[in-house]
């Protein structure tokens, strides 16, 4: 046994590293399980888009609430209410490839696939060579709010090719945002494992969605 | 077609510049010049993996 107080701390340290980890990787598992669920009922009642109100009060409503809770045991409630509810928006998305595209079933396949893909490879490349990435923060926070200036332009001029640039930004920044909080929780710069699941969660459906998009537009064969 | 999952990308993505601002606000120190620069490098080498992964992906469902 070590009685170094410096390597105990250490050693205390790497174990707290290892259960937010862990922790956040059961949850977000459990998370994107509910609401990938919560899609599949929303394509099979063929549900509709609840309207720009409810969904704007929805996303920010139950993220704030989230984060709100993030210490208490209701928190697990209100993200599996965050998720569930980005699960049901999910639905009409996928109901408009699956009805527009004669290969729809098989775009979202091959998104989801390359979201896991990119997930898992980012993720190991993190965990295993533990580098730390915080340093990316500024740099992802801008390219964040550029995405937001662009989507709003896209809002009002209907240009394809500024749309799929919002698409190819929105997959490098979500790749950017897995390594940021992956390096985050493995440095102990995040310890609140319900708001690394909902980081981790948001920058999983960012990616799916866009690779969904560019998918559609370059490998999509739409309905005549 | 992709005008509300843009909208909703665009929800999301206001709603990580909050947590972003929420996290950075007592962290000015992000912005300094190197950790922009190295970043761009960090970002740019993903960038070209990321192109051609998607490249292979879509070549996968054309074929």
């Amino acid at each position: 046994m070590d009685n170094n107080p410096y390597i105990v701390r250490k050693q205390e340290s790497v174990l707290a590293t290892n259960k937010v980890l862990r922790n956040t990787y059961l949850l977000l598992s459990l998370t994107l399980l509910f609401s990938a669920g919560m899609a599949v009922l929303s394509v099979a009642n063929n549900a509709r888009s609840p309207g720009i109100i409810i969904t704007l009060v929805g996303i920010y409503g139950l993220m704030f609430l989230t984060q709100a809770l993030r210490n208490s045991s209701w928190g697990l409630l209100a993200v599996f209410a965050f998720t569930g509810f980005m699960g049901y928006l999910l639905g009409p998305i996928l109901n408009l490839y699956l009805h527009n595209f004669s290969n729809g079933g098989e775009l979202i396949a091959t998104a989801l696939g390359a979201t896991g893909a990119v997930f898992l490879g980012l993720s190991a490349y993190v965990v295993t060579t533990r580098k730390d990435f915080s340093y990316l923060a500024g740099f992802i926070m801008a390219a964040v709010i550029g995405a937001l200036i662009l989507c709003v332009l896209g809002i009002f001029f209907h240009a394809p090719i500024l749309s799929l640039a919002i698409s190819f930004l929105f997959v490098l920044i979500a790749s950017g945002m897995i390594l940021f909080e992956t390096s985050q929780i493995i440095q102990g710069g995040e310890t609140n494992y319900i708001m690394a699941t909902v980081s981790l969660y948001v920058a999983i459906y960012n990616l799916f969605i866009s690779l969904l998009q560019i998918f559609g537009a370059f490998a999509g064969n739409r309905n005549q | 077609m992709g005008g509300f999952s843009q909208i909703i990308a665009a929800l999301i993505m206001g709603g990580l510049a909050v947590y972003f601002i929420f996290q950075v606000k007592r962290q000015p120190q992000i912005f300094e010049k190197s950790k922009l620069i190295k970043s761009l490098h960090t970002m740019g080498i993903m960038a070209l993996i990321l192109i051609a992964f998607i490249w292979l992906c879509i070549a996968f469902l054309r074929g």
